[in-house]
């Protein structure tokens, strides 16, 4: 129940709203940014 | 590159998130600390000799940005007041191979870049980096699909009652729910203070 609510809490507090238009239909290979997602503990420990 | 820290909040809560729980356990990080993942599927080895870290972590930093990648994203308008943060991203798919992907979501990390806590241990104050604080939606993000030949905007908006707003910055990355690879991010570092472009 908790995790429920605070599943519907996290889906109301995000709002998103998409919209497309149209773009050139050419191929080509993006450069990527990085995401490191580090799981640690407090420095103190 | 950009990095984001998940902290275990059993001795400091006010570092830990629901969404730092919820991925730790999502990627199975089990007890190893630290643990880093890049891009979301390259799992960093367990360093054991100090000297022997920053080139470890350099070469995993420069396999992963030699990779290309099927998307461009960039972050248009920004915005943060003592309520709520506001973004307009646009995304750009650059290959029809991005049609197939069913699984996508846009994870947008909510954190602040310093953030004060006091140490019993030590007796001192210290100052956490990069600390996350949400993920907007759920901690997977907001389910999405797109399709190559059209550009997609979309707003982001959450609350952010009582954080730091002056300090308070969001990482966005479109992650494939199925396979966990990270295809493409985004950041503002500071929100309230970077300039708009």
């Amino acid at each position: 129940m908790k995790m429920m609510k605070i599943l519907f809490t996290g889906i109301g507090a995000g709002i998103i709203m998409l919209n497309c238009s149209d773009a050139p239909l050419i191929s080509r290979a993006a450069n990527r940014v990085v995401l490191v997602e580090l799981f640690s503990t407090p420095l103190d420990e | 590159m950009v990095y984001v820290i998940y902290y275990d909040p059993e001795t400091h809560p006010e570092l830990g998130s629901l969404a730092g729980i919820a991925r730790a356990e999502w990627y199975g990080t089990g007890m190893e600390r630290p643990l880093a993942f890049f891009n979301g599927t390259f799992r960093s080895p367990q360093i054991t000799l100090p000297d022997s870290f920053y080139p470890v972590y350099r070469d995993m930093i420069d396999a992963a940005r030699a990779r290309k990648t099927v998307l461009e994203m960039m972050i248009d308008h920004w915005a943060i007041d003592s309520a709520s943060l506001t973004i307009e991203l646009k995304l750009t798919p650059t290959d029809s191979s991005i049609d197939t992907l069913t699984t996508l979501r846009l994870v947008a990390i909510v954190f602040e870049d310093s953030v004060p806590y006091y140490s019993f241990l030590i007796g001192d104050t210290f100052y956490s980096p990069m600390t996350v604080r949400q993920v907007i939606g759920d901690s997977f993000g907001l389910p999405f699909t797109c399709r190559f030949g059209q550009d997609w905007d979309t707003v982001l908006t959450t609350p952010v009652t009582g954080y730091n707003i002056n300090r308070v910055g969001i990482v966005v990355s479109v992650q494939n729910l199925e396979t966990r690879e990270v295809i493409q991010t985004a950041i503002k570092w500071r929100i309230k203070t970077e300039v708009k472009q």
